[in-house]
């Protein structure tokens, strides 16, 4: 190769000038190569686009999320409009006069700047801060003197923002860390994964919804800034115009009557109850969109997948409840302005508002229901008729006084509709925004949890009524045959499966037939009907009861509940499931629905939170529109009738298990049930369960030998509530009281308030209709 | 002692330099015209005052004997390693050596700026080409340390101003001038790896994070290498000229947009210094691929011709400038044109012929008069092979 280059050109001089000729050749065409890399086919296409983006001058035209409303049409969260005077993160955090400080001392000393340490420099800078701090001081004062408030106030609040995004900065950043060690798979050091947060990057709001004259003031002092260096901080204030998600019926004050409460709560006086974060749990919270959310559908505002709906970061989406499972349906779309800068031509894409929910919930009986799970109220606090231990016994039951805890929910049989799902204890959007850690990591009272329907619980023996019903359809048993209780299951085995009443020292409950078995609440019977239904039976009946799935309400909260599949099931294991013992759960909501289908009849209708809106939404996600289709059980009318009569009896006759109260010395009987103009029907459950334990490991789950928080039975009541003159029960109410032991002295005392009050709410709410003279809306005549 | 129109006619006959003056006015004619696509006053100015003044610069360069100019050139690289003292002088008045960027490059000479780092690459090429002429202890790698030192110093300089652009084509020039003269390609390779081995060491410095302790460059300097490696994750901070450069070259396609279309886009992209750092993504952007193929060609043409004419030459010192000067051109180009697409990082470089600017087309066609210069004197007589260290019969007489 070399000789033949030698022999083509003899001269040593022309073959150095062909090697660099060749060597800018194959430079030459590298440039060439990378032009046309950049150039041709689709990268070139895709850099035209964008060079012509720049030739356009977008701008987003915001969009209004939906409201959402109460079945009256009461607005529980609506966005408002309002001025704000915002401040940004770095005044608020005095970056902003160490910034311009350090700016100002580094021009001072320009010279030799560059020389000294960075002690030094921070003395200087130090030396150079007080004009700006002095400037941050006028600042405050003049906007506290605007606003009518203290200036301490305002720092006040500039703190509590300045602690809050640093927190929430903190757990960012662990989370960015964690994630970033888990993309690497190798540890990565902390420093590298802190950025500045969007909040640390934006301004806040320190006066909300000001006047305009405020508007005013702080507008001129805007435009000043430029002009005086002694007024340069306000060119880090801004006016701006958020829309803020309002709230109206966060806060009611209910007044309770406690005429109708056993010994000793009974007082003529009535109490009122301020109840915060009334609906909190259902109607749910907003936060900033996360990357989470924004990944998935970010916001593009040009090209062929242009998707105005998307995300960007500081929208905000729905974070609990119903602002999360509607979110779809409440966001709405975003609007665009288009200005072709060498054109002028301007295209404009109007904003499509959010579209308002409309909840099934009654605000006002919400409140009410939420005022009697209150403690202050006394029904959800320890009360000597519960029979608590007393003040020597070593026990980790609730003592006497102690608050409860628990949830309830008020179904219409008619329609499925959730008029009130109440848990407790509750929070506030206050509490909320001040002190999260003590809604959300508040491992003995987790006030997050709704308890109505998030959290399973041990059925009990509401559960019997469902094990009557479907041995009775399977024709296991028959409506007049009976059952002996001895007090035990297996006649040789007294210590095994016994019945409740054994503890008594009574022996058992003798003969029985269906109605006073429900009634009594007797074990060995239902024991006997679980042994015929078997395992398969067992389970397809609870499924076909709602249990072990979803409602569909649509909140990303709810808890299936369990049923077990019926293979891993012993044989014993059907005995228990019958009592609503065992490996079986549900939640307040899935036990309203199925006794809603028993009063319904043996109909099967999901509940529904939402009523569905006008004209259904084209959009996925929101599930609106009754699609329910309501499933038939199969009941015959006697089935139904012992049942009704089983729980009638239950309530009302002196046998019943939710008959009466008394207080510890037999002192004091008194019925549980004292609701007027209505007839009462229902069933106490009495659920043995796992004691309730404070997790110590780090993931937060209870386990086996962590501490006890507490333990003690959970106490059921499922009640149907039936006013003069309806044909059937219209109203079912469930409440749970965890570890509250006796279903009929601890839940059903709850149940007969809420009675109560939702007997008020339906008087007051017919005088409303009549004073319309029948202008009534539909909504109102179908409570 | 012939008269001035004889001795013009003597030298105005055919040969190769000519094709590379016709290249460079084309790329001259091209400039203007994608100089007027961002900025038409300026392609006035280009048009009517520096184009002028340039060929008036070329034609003084074309007239003196060679043996003149290699007599004065030390003199001449003195004077501009003055000028280029001058610069950095720390009382210099800001009125004559103006701060600009934060960069001391120009000398205010009222009707310009004039740029001595634009003399120093003429004279540095000339020094060199006479320093080497008849030498060959330079084919020892001792020998290579007075070229070396004799490229350093005004290359400290230029880097000082800080003008990094210019001093990186030093060493291609230096380079490209000792391979001509026979240099051997084994210690240039040596010396060349060096360089590379340096330079792979702080692109992998910035590539793999290293700990601040271990790093030499600056702040600026690193998130440009950074920009280049990692485009799209530096396009807004320090790399935005680049992104954009890179986006108008792409947006170009291959037929390019037309004046109108080009002039709109690049107006509301911003492309900072398109007139002069960023021109060839003005051509790329108005005239497409094909437009970079022409100018791409268009050097070529001057290398070829350049070298020819060299290749012709019997004087050592004439084949040395001219190998100097088309790799001074060529590297300048090839450098402006890979900051351009997004192959090498961003450093302030003009287009030679193309871009806007004074000084550097006045240096420039001082190159072309002096290469058309040696290309039209005749052949000395006398003169012996030079550079032809492998040709037993020459060897003996080559010692000098």
């Amino acid at each position: 190769m070399r000789r033949l280059f030698r022999r083509l050109i003899p001269s040593m001089f022309h073959r150095r000038l062909a090697l660099l000729v060749i060597f800018a050749s194959l430079v030459a065409l590298a440039v060439g190569a990378q032009a046309a890399r950049m150039s041709a086919g689709q990268a070139g296409v895709h850099r035209l686009a964008e060079a012509e983006r720049a030739l356009r001058n977008t701008e987003l035209i915001p969009t209004i999320r939906g409201r959402i409303l109460d079945r009256h049409g009461r607005e529980l969260a609506v966005d408002a409009p309002a001025y704000d005077v915002a401040v940004s993160y770095r005044v608020l955090s005095g970056q902003w006069a160490y910034d311009r400080a350090l700016a100002a001392a580094a021009r001072a000393h320009r010279d030799r700047w560059g020389e000294l340490s960075q002690e030094e420099r921070e003395d200087l800078i130090a030396a150079h801060r007080e004009p700006y701090e002095e400037q941050r001081r006028q600042l405050w004062a003049r906007l506290a003197e605007l606003a009518g408030v203290a200036p301490v106030e305002l720092t006040e609040r500039a703190d509590r923002i300045v602690a809050r995004v640093h927190r929430e900065a903190n757990y960012l950043w662990a989370y960015w860390h964690a994630r970033r060690q888990a993309e690497l798979d190798q540890p990565v050091p902390f420093a590298e994964t802190v950025q500045p947060t969007v909040a640390q990057r934006q301004a806040h709001s320190v006066l909300d919804d000001v006047s305009p004259d405020v508007r005013a003031a702080v507008r001129r002092h805007i435009t000043d800034a430029d002009r005086d260096d002694e007024l340069a901080i306000w060119d880090e204030v801004e006016l701006r115009r958020p829309r803020h998600r309002r709230y109206p019926h966060e806060s009611i004050t209910v007044t309770l009557d406690r005429s109708t409460l056993p010994e000793p709560l009974r007082s003529e006086e009535p109490i009122d109850i301020t109840v915060d974060g009334v609906g909190i749990h259902l109607i749910g919270m907003m936060r900033p969109a996360w990357r989470e959310d924004i990944e998935p559908r970010p916001l593009r505002t040009h090209g062929p997948d242009r998707d105005l709906a998307g995300y960007r970061d500081g929208d905000h989406v729905g974070r609990t409840g119903i602002e999360r499972a509607y979110e779809q349906t409440l966001r709405g779309r975003r609007g665009q302005v288009v200005q072709h800068l060498d054109t002028g031509r301007e295209q404009r894409i109007e904003p499509v508002a959010g579209r308002d929910v409309t909840l099934t919930i009654d605000i006002q009986l919400q409140a009410r229901v939420q005022a009697i799970l209150d403690p202050a109220f006394g029904v959800m606090r320890v009360q000597p008729w519960h029979d608590p231990p007393g003040p020597d016994e070593d026990t980790t039951k609730p003592r006497l006084g102690e608050p409860l805890y628990g949830g309830a929910v008020v179904l219409d049989v008619e329609t499925g509709d959730i008029l009130a799902a109440a848990t407790a204890p509750g929070y506030s959007r206050q509490q909320h925004l001040d002190d999260p850690a003590s809604v959300w990591r508040d491992a003995e009272r987790m006030p997050h949890l709704n308890r109505a329907l998030s959290r399973p619980y041990d059925p009990g023996s509401t559960l019997k009524a469902m094990t009557l019903a479907a041995a009775s359809r399977e024709q296991l048993v028959r409506l007049d045959e009976t059952i002996n209780c001895v007090g035990h299951y297996y006649p040789d085995r007294p210590n095994e499966l016994r019945c409740w009443i054994h503890s008594y020292n009574v022996g058992g409950h003798g003969s029985l037939a269906g109605a006073e078995a429900l009634a009594r609440s007797c074990n060995i019977y239902f024991y006997e009907l679980g042994n015929r239904l078997g395992p398969h039976r067992t389970t397809a009946w609870l499924e076909a009861f709602g249990l072990g799935r979803r409602s569909g309400i649509g909140l990303a909260e709810e808890t299936p509940g369990h049923v077990p599949a019926s293979d891993d099931l012993g044989r014993t294991d059907p005995i228990m499931l019958a009592i609503g013992q065992g490996p079986v759960s549900w939640t307040p909501l899935q036990g309203a629905t199925a006794y809603a289908a028993l009063a319904r009849g043996g109909e099967l209708l999901s509940p529904r939170l939402a009523l569905p809106s006008d004209p259904p939404p084209s959009d996925e996600g929101s599930g609106e529109g009754d699609v329910r289709k309501p499933a038939h059980l199969g009941l015959d009318p006697a089935t139904l009738d012992v049942i009704m009569q089983g729980l009638d009896d239950a309530v009302n006759a002196s046998i019943g298990s939710a008959h009466s109260i008394s207080l510890p010395d037999g002192r004091g009987r008194q019925p549980i049930f004292n609701v007027p103009g209505a007839h009462v029907l229902g069933k106490s459950g009495t659920a043995q369960t796992a004691p309730t334990r404070r997790p110590t490991s780090d993931d937060g789950i209870p386990r086996a030998g962590d501490p006890v928080i507490r333990s003690g039975n959970h106490a059921w009541f499922i009640g149907l509530l039936q006013p003069d003159g309806e044909p059937r029960p219209r109203y079912v109410v469930a409440v749970v009281v965890e570890h509250g032991d006796s279903g009929g002295r601890t839940a059903a005392p709850v149940a007969n308030q809420i009675m109560h009050a939702i007997m008020e709410m339906r008087n007051s709410e017919f005088k409303i209709q009549n004073s319309e003279t029948g202008n009534a809306s539909s909504l109102s005549s179908e409570f | 002692m012939p008269s001035l129109p004889t001795e013009l006619r003597r030298l105005l006959h055919y040969h190769p330099g000519w094709w590379g003056l016709l290249a460079a006015l084309a790329l001259v004619g091209i400039g203007i015209m994608a100089i007027a696509t961002v900025a038409p006053e300026l392609a006035a100015a280009q048009g009517i005052r520096w184009l002028p003044i340039a060929l008036v610069a070329a034609a003084v360069c074309f007239l003196p004997h060679p043996r003149v100019l290699g007599l004065t050139s030390y003199a001449i690289a003195a004077a501009s390693l003055a000028l280029l003292l001058v610069l950095l002088l720390p009382f210099m008045p800001r009125a004559i050596v103006p701060v600009i960027h934060g960069a001391r490059r120009w000398i205010d000479l009222q009707f310009m700026l004039a740029q001595p780092s634009e003399l120093a690459k003429v004279a540095l090429v000339l020094a060199l080409a006479w320093y080497l002429r008849y030498r060959e202890s330079y084919r020892t790698l001792r020998g290579l340390l007075v070229p070396w030192l004799i490229v350093m110093v005004p290359l400290a300089l230029v880097v000082k101003q800080p003008d990094l652009g210019t001093a990186m084509i030093f060493l291609p020039t230096v380079g490209a001038m000792l391979v001509a003269a026979g240099a051997r390609l084994r210690h240039l390779g040596a010396l060349a790896s060096v360089g590379v081995i340096v330079i792979g060491a702080n692109v992998s410095l910035v590539y793999f994070d290293a700990p601040q302790s271990m790093r030499v460059l600056r702040p600026h300097q690193e998130a440009r290498i950074a920009a280049m490696l990692w485009p799209e994750r530096h396009r807004d901070r320090g790399a935005y000229q680049q992104h954009v450069a890179t986006m108008l070259v792409g947006a170009g396609g291959v037929t390019g947009l037309g004046e109108e279309r080009s002039r709109t886009l690049l107006r509301f992209n911003h492309l900072p210094e398109a007139h002069n750092d960023m021109i060839f993504a003005v051509i790329a952007n108005r005239w497409g691929l094909v437009g970079c193929g022409i100018v791409i060609a268009l050097y070529i043409v001057i290398v070829l011709s350049a070298c020819a004419v060299a290749g012709r030459s019997r004087d050592p010192f004439a084949k040395l400038v001219c190998v100097g000067f088309a790799a001074m051109i060529f590297a300048q180009a090839a450098i402006h044109m890979g900051i351009t697409v997004g192959l090498l990082p961003v450093t302030g470089l003009t287009l030679p012929f193309v871009s806007y600017g004074g000084s550097s087309l006045v240096a420039t066609f001082a190159m072309v008069g002096l290469i058309l210069n040696f290309a039209s004197r005749r052949p000395t007589p006398l003169a012996r092979a030079s550079f032809e260290f492998d040709t037993r019969a020459t060897a003996e007489p080559a010692r000098a």
